[in-house]
């Protein structure tokens, strides 16, 4: 018997869920702890989204926490089981008149890197951005030669739509390629029927 | 060994499994021990054999044992 993934939601209230390792919910401006702005301060963590560290204050950090409302904008922090502190987020930005919804995951806890934990979130939250919130397709750019993200997104069925050359600018001043992968939901409906 | 035979070793290093247990149609995530990790252990031992780094549609394309062996040949 296949049992869906359930999703704790109504548009603009806060959402929950569970994988087999992690709770995944709406961050709310009490999440905006020393680890979660620290996370927007550590070059490496940045680095993967291959942004300059924010120097941010937890004003702000709860400012930006804040601009996510639920209906088309999500920030959900990624609880193990048990834990009261998040090791990452993953963030869902749709655009409901295209059906389109971007997504982007950071582990901000470097002991958690190469332990799946991208395509075991992302893999659980396509119920929900292909279900409940209604989208069609799916996608997320990957900034640089990140190839654990380049697996996470073939994994899943994503597919490399294309590559912008020198699209960004490296914290060391040396311009990135953008990966663009996108997963249509027809796509995803039939890897689903298969298995 | 051929490009094909070359790939499967690469692989298996990379997966930390013996050649034996590298199937023949061997897929990004349809074969045991391909994961994020030993994904980028691949693409590096690759450019390792080949003296350069990948560009960025090799980088995308190594999809299967097939492509690896294709960009070894």
């Amino acid at each position: 018997m296949i049992v869906l993934p359930a999703f704790e939601w109504q548009p603009g209230l806060l959402l929950r869920t569970e994988t087999a390792r992690f709770l995944i919910r709406s961050l709310t401006s009490q999440d905006a702890t020393p680890r979660y702005v620290g996370w927007w301060n550590d070059p490496v963590v940045q680095g993967q989204l291959r942004q300059p560290v924010r120097n941010w204050t937890q004003t702000e950090a709860q400012r930006h926490i804040g601009r996510f409302d639920n209906r088309s904008g999500f920030h959900l922090g990624i609880f193990p089981h048990g834990e009261s502190l998040p090791i990452g987020f993953f963030t869902i930005t749709a655009q409901p008149a295209m059906r389109l919804a971007t997504t982007a995951t950071v582990l901000g806890e470097q002991g958690w890197w190469g332990k799946d934990v991208p395509l075991e979130v992302r893999g659980h939250m396509l119920h929900f951005i292909f279900g409940a919130l209604g989208m069609e397709k799916a996608k997320g750019v990957i900034h640089g030669r990140n190839l654990p993200s380049i697996f996470n997104s073939e994994a899943l069925g994503f597919r490399c739509e294309g590559i912008l050359r020198g699209e960004t600018l490296g914290q060391d001043g040396k311009r990135i390629d953008a990966y663009l992968y996108g997963l249509l939901k027809s796509e995803w409906e039939s890897m689903h029927e298969r298995t | 060994m051929n490009a094909h035979e070359t790939a499967r070793r690469l692989m298996a290093e990379a997966f930390g499994c013996s050649p034996e247990e590298i199937a023949d149609d061997a897929r990004l995530g349809h074969q045991p021990g391909w994961d994020s990790m030993s994904h980028m252990r691949l693409v590096l031992a690759l450019e390792e054999r080949l003296g350069r780094e990948l560009a960025p549609e090799e980088v995308v394309s190594i999809r299967s044992l097939d492509a690896a062996a294709r960009l070894l040949a």
